[in-house]
């Protein structure tokens, strides 16, 4: 089984979604056992994964590859390296945590809820695994569909508007990556010697290939991912998107869906053409501090706590574009460590925005205040939470920020610091807009009558956060347990870059 | 917008039997070389038929009354059936006299008194948007028969190849479609039934 | 020698014939029944599936023309032979299942003849290898379609819209003939393989062949409703009973692409002339100055951005349909332009693809129908819960025809898609993925309707009959499963097209 494990990590979600379908309606209490159960083992298979993960090895481990299609020589080809590993362990803990925090805001349809988000599951972690392209092709259109429908069944009131903007982005982007894959594919053919799709083939030849073509390709490629991500003029389906989204869904797309986008970046946008990247590095960097600034004025203008921390999202992962566009070993790490982070206290901050909008249904800032004396294990909570965002020291945040910060500070890609320096006042304004709103929401006088009655967390709702601030503190103290499973392989996609520079040296 | 006079002869291009003597018609003037006109006595004729023809498309559309129109249309179906004729195209003469000038003008005319038009103003209308992109269509169709025509012949005098007073022999025609092409002849069959079963099933009422 | 010709002719003939025999013995059983039966629909049937037994007693026969060179037998025929069987066989179980024709007070015979004739001349028109054979086999099936068209006349608007039909395929059947007339003219033969002797032999004037060309797209822009022959297409689809409609779509529209398949192939092949071009990729090398890919190209693009856009506004759902089908045909033209076996055979994949979702979405569509009374998506909230196994296999269809993974539609855009991009046509694929983003637009509004809002008024569970479920799934399953394996699909559209002798 351990060497199949890839496969069952992706497949046993989805084979194990379909009873769902069968259970009696107004079992609901059974689905949800069910289900949390299904994650959990997930969960575990996980992190059985990560004791069995060598990380003095930066080759893909735990290799599986069947010949998939024939003609074309497209794998079904699985494997795992460090940087998927981690984002493996964050997909498979958010979706118990998230199942568990929400456990009663699902009233309706159920079934079909809980069918929906175990197939996101599995389409997820197939995403972080797939080596072949078409198949990442395929799991990365996968995910949209089960996405569609929650934002669009258990969504909001504009839930439509948002699901046809969030659905045709997306498709948008990830057409044009198709013809990127099919074209690096077919140009790639006279050197391999045969179609393939196989990335660790492609990757061999990408870099040889003329650059202006190596351009467009790269183009394509990242505008799917910089949708996704999404990077500074692409981001507006993702206020939207979780604006309409129920809190789970609010949730995955924060915490995992948002880091397909930088893992492309890093898999294949990077790995595939590191010149290319190193040459559009400076303008990506722009994106990325843009992103950072613009995102975190605008949260700091939201009057709806939801919004505000999509808004977050948007500076968040301007930083990681950023220390991607920086490419050294100390930025990438950061920026791995720090889409984790995201995960984790982004996730965090819509729970508790979920628990809080459960109990009075609304999430106007403006209705709350002096939360802190009726509520104080949220309110409590709520504060570590917010400090892990804005990336206090001790807590997960302020690791993966100072690793970008000074990664990116001292990078040649970039060849000047201005970005990095630009980067800083992003995290001022972080803790800005956190701590206004924190002060708004939790701090003074209670001045709306009905908050007076507002119960606080149940143990439920304790127990499904403990994991995440654990992980949240663990990072914070220690981050060497994540980060030295990561290191070879960040080191071998750097040392690739520098290959490549050194490569076109010779060339040209 | 086009004056009347203008229009209607453009109108004629709709047609394609009219459009066929026209054509023929231009073939000869547009051999702007002019060592072509051999004027033998058959060129002559074809020149001559050829303008009747064109004279009739033309009288055709520019009556005003429908059966007087109809008649010109026989003229010019009489013309290009001799125009096919001197051809040495014996059966398509005579199924051009047949077919069109017999049994589709007998319908034609058989229409319009059905239609019992008194007044003869309901056949002269205003040129309107439809009309004019009538006009257009026409006109592109001609210059795209004119140029095939003109392309195809150019500078040249084609003499009427000697095998042509064989080919078009009701003789060989029949053998024709009896050996190589009695396949698509029996297909035929099965297209008129289907018109047939077509036509009855549209033509009857519902079933009690 | 004559007598032998045709005896060994007919000896590789039995599916057509088979099928002229059911024609004849529907018409005649008619006789004898006065009142709506559904014998000749069981007749029908009956001829299909021996018909299809005896194709497939052809699987491996040689590539050879019977019959003086008029009909060819071969890989190409036996491919679109098994399509149009398949999509006929479908139809008539439609037609059973449909309650728009249960109900109506006309008797159902003739119906099933006509549906028969009008494979029949797919058939013809899939192996005609002479201009005149193609001609009458196009006729054939645009005059069963015609009377199919207004078959159940139920208003002046499906009787304005048979006669719509009538008029453009007059009109455009005439343009055909006058453009096959010009290449007679120019190379002195109907037959395919004598034009293209005389084409690769003697030089011609270009700018005659180019406006017979032309002309002849003109027939076959017709039959698979390109732009811009369309416009009969949204009124004839819309004014149709559904299963017409569906047979119209997927039959009609793959024996016209059979036929412009051939055609270009055969009749415009300079034979034995391959050479390498400069990316190192053999291309099929068109006459010299004549680029007719390019022509296609330009229709293809204009088909499809056309299809889609105007899609978007569509509240009828056959109409949104019918739209979509001008799309999916411009798609499979894009392949076209691509004149090399992996182009063609990408066509003939997502033809046999297109088949399954389609008809597939159709039913649905008759379905929806039969039990909510209704053809417009803004009356369809909430059905997906009313009837849940309907409207996901409803489901999988749009995806599918929007062409996303893991479903046969994505398999076919893909082919087409590597196709182009194989050889070098990087923008024009662009702009088909483009236009796949914009036709998911309207697939989605379906969906959104069915499933998102919350149903109106009477929410209660409509179920159907067993039988319906069971086709349903039929055309479902196959949607799914060729997008996951669909290696024998591509292989058996990759042997089809080797006769062409394309390098």
């Amino acid at each position: 089984m351990i060497n199949n494990i890839l496969s069952f990590l992706i497949f046993l979600p989805i084979i194990l979604s379909i009873p769902i379908l069968f259970f009696k309606a107004g079992k609901d209490k059974l689905i949800k056992t069910y289900t949390i159960a299904v994650t959990i083992v997930v969960f575990i298979l996980s992190i059985i994964l990560y004791f069995g993960f060598d990380a003095s090895k930066s080759d893909f481990q735990f290799v599986e590859k069947v010949q998939w299609v024939t003609d074309f020589n497209i794998f079904y080809f699985l494997g795992v390296d460090g940087i998927s590993l981690l984002l493996i362990l964050l997909t498979t803990l958010i979706f118990p945590v998230t199942i568990l925090a929400v456990w009663n805001s699902i009233t309706t349809r159920t079934k079909e809820f809980y069918f929906l988000l175990l197939i996101l599951e599995g389409s997820l972690i197939g995403v972080f695994l797939s080596l072949d392209l078409i198949l990442f092709y395929v799991f990365w259109e996968l995910i949209l569909i089960p996405m569609y429908f929650i934002i669009g069944i258990w969504g909001g009131k504009n839930k439509y508007y948002a699901t046809v903007k969030f659905f045709l982005y997306t498709m948008f982007g990830s057409l044009l990556m198709l013809v990127a894959i099919i074209w690096l594919a077919n140009y790639a053919t006279p050197m391999i010697g045969k179609f393939t799709t196989d990335y660790t083939e492609l990757r061999k030849v990408s870099i040889f290939m003329p650059l202006n073509i190596q351009m467009w390709m790269f183009i394509f490629f990242g505008l799917s991912f910089a949708i996704k991500v999404p990077m500074f003029p692409f981001h507006t389906w993702l206020p939207d998107a979780h604006t309409e989204a129920p809190t789970a869904g609010s949730v995955i797309l924060a915490a995992v869906l948002l880091k397909m986008g930088t893992y492309g970046l890093l898999r294949f946008s990077i790995g595939l053409f590191p010149l290319t990247f190193v040459r559009f590095a400076v303008p990506i960097a722009i994106l990325g501090v843009i992103g950072i600034i613009y995102g975190a004025l605008l949260c700091i203008a939201q009057k709806d706590m939801k919004k505000l921390v999509a808004y977050s999202s948007v500076s968040h992962m301007g930083f990681i574009v950023l220390a991607l566009a920086g490419m050294t070993v100390e930025s990438v790490q950061g920026g791995l460590i720090q889409m984790v982070n995201h995960g984790l206290s982004t996730g965090a901050l819509f729970l508790f925005v979920g628990f809080i909008y459960d109990r009075r249904h609304t999430r106007e800032i403006a209705d709350y205040g002096g939360l802190t004396k009726i509520i104080p294990i949220f309110a409590s909570l709520f504060l570590v939470v917010c400090l892990s965002s804005i990336g206090l020291p001790g807590l997960n945040g302020f690791v993966g920020e100072f690793m970008i910060l000074a990664g990116s500070f001292a990078s040649p890609n970039l060849h000047n610091n201005i970005y990095t320096i630009l980067g800083t006042i992003g995290i001022v304004l972080s803790a800005v807009y956190l701590l206004w709103m924190y002060q708004r929401v939790m701090l003074g006088p209670v001045e709306n009558e009905a908050n007076r009655n507002v119960p606080d967390l149940n143990k439920r709702e304790i127990i499904s956060i403990i994991p995440i601030l654990l992980f949240i503190v663990w990072i914070g103290v220690y981050p060497n347990t994540f980060l030295s499973k990561s290191e070879a392989s960040v080191k071998r996609v750097i040392e690739n870059v520098e290959a490549a520079k050194k490569n076109i040296l010779n060339i040209y | 917008m086009l004056p009347n006079w203008l229009a209607r002869p453009a109108l004629a291009g709709l047609g394609l039997s009219p459009g066929y003597s026209f054509i023929l018609y231009l073939a000869l003037i547009f051999n702007h070389n002019l060592n072509f006109l051999q004027f033998t006595f058959e060129n002559i004729l074809i020149l001559f038929f050829s303008l009747l023809a064109v004279f009739g498309a033309l009288m055709m559309v520019t009556r005003k009354n429908p059966i007087t129109s109809a008649l010109y249309l026989i003229l010019n179906f009489f013309c290009v059936s001799a125009i096919y004729l001197l051809l040495r195209a014996q059966f398509i003469a005579i199924i051009q006299v047949l077919v069109y000038a017999g049994a589709i003008m007998v319908l034609f005319l058989f229409v319009i008194m059905l239609l019992n038009l008194h007044d003869e103003s309901k056949l002269s209308e205003k040129i309107t948007y439809k009309k004019l992109s009538a006009i257009l269509i026409s006109l592109l169709l001609f210059s795209v028969l004119a140029i095939t025509v003109y392309f195809s012949y150019m500078n040249k005098y084609r003499e009427i190849h000697s095998s042509a007073e064989t080919i078009g022999t009701i003789e060989v025609i029949g053998n024709e479609l009896y050996t190589t092409f009695s396949f698509p002849f029996e297909l035929v069959s099965f297209v008129l039934l289907a018109a047939i079963v077509g036509a009855i099933v549209l033509a009857k009422k519902k079933f009690d | 020698m004559l007598t032998q010709q045709i005896l060994d002719g007919l000896s590789k003939f039995y599916p057509e014939t088979i099928l002229s025999v059911t024609i004849l013995v529907i018409v005649f059983v008619e006789l004898f029944f006065k009142k709506k039966t559904r014998v000749s629909g069981w007749i029908a049937m009956a001829g299909l599936a021996a018909a299809m037994l005896f194709t497939f007693l052809q699987v491996n026969i040689p590539a050879q023309t019977i019959f003086f060179q008029m009909v060819a037998v071969d890989p190409f025929s036996y491919f679109f032979k098994v399509l149009l069987i398949l999509s006929g066989f479908l139809i008539v179980l439609f037609t059973f299942l449909s309650d728009e024709i249960r109900s109506s007070e006309f008797k159902t015979q003739e119906y099933y003849a006509l549906l028969i004739a009008l494979t029949l001349g797919g058939f013809l028109m899939a192996s005609s290898v002479n201009l005149l054979m193609m001609y009458l086999a196009l006729e054939l099936s645009s005059l069963s379609s015609y009377v199919l068209a207004g078959y159940f006349k139920k208003s002046n608007r499906s009787s304005e819209a048979a006669l719509k039909y009538v008029i453009y395929g007059g009109v455009s059947s005439g343009l055909m003939l006058f453009g096959i007339s010009l290449i007679y003219g120019i190379c002195g033969s109907l037959d395919m393989f004598a034009i293209s002797a005389y084409l690769s032999a003697n030089p011609v004037n270009l700018i005659t062949l180019l406006i017979a060309i032309f002309l002849m797209l003109a027939g076959f822009g017709y039959k698979i409703s390109a732009v811009p022959f369309h416009f009969w297409t949204p009124d004839v689809y819309e004014g149709s009973p559904m299963p017409v409609t569906a047979l119209l779509s997927v039959s009609s529209k793959a024996a016209g692409f059979a036929m412009l398949i051939r055609f270009f192939l055969v009749a415009f092949q300079n034979a034995g002339h391959p050479t390498i071009t400069t990316e190192g990729l053999h291309q099929y090398i068109t006459l010299p100055g004549l680029h007719w890919p390019e022509v296609i190209a330009v229709i293809a693009v204009a088909t499809m951005t056309l299809g889609n856009v105007v899609a978007i506004w569509q509240d009828n759902l056959k109409r949104l349909l019918a739209y979509s089908s001008i799309a999916q045909a411009g798609y499979m033209l894009l392949a076209f332009v691509v004149v090399s076996p992996q182009g063609i055979s990408a066509m003939l994949t997502y033809l046999a693809v297109y088949l399954f979702m389609n008809l597939g979405a159709f039913f649905a569509a008759i379905l929806i129908s039969n039990k909510y009374k209704t053809e417009n998506i803004e009356e369809m909230k909430g059905i997906g819960y009313r009837s849940p196994l309907l409207c996901v296999s409803m489901a999988v269809f749009m995806l599918s025809l929007s062409g996303i993974p893991m479903t046969a539609g994505f398999i076919g855009k893909f082919y087409i898609f590597s196709a182009l991009i194989n050889n070098g046509y990087i923008w024009l694929a662009i702009i088909g993925l483009m236009n796949s983003v914009v036709s998911l637009y309207y697939y989605i509004k379906i969906l959104k309707n069915m499933f998102l809002i919350r149903p109106q008024g009477d929410t209660g569970a409509v179920s159907f009959g067993a039988g319906y479920s069971v086709l349903l799934l039929a055309l479902a399953i196959p949607t799914i499963v060729l997008g996951i394996f669909f290696g024998p699909l591509t292989k058996f559209a990759e042997y089809s097209v080797q006769i062409f002798g394309l390098k």
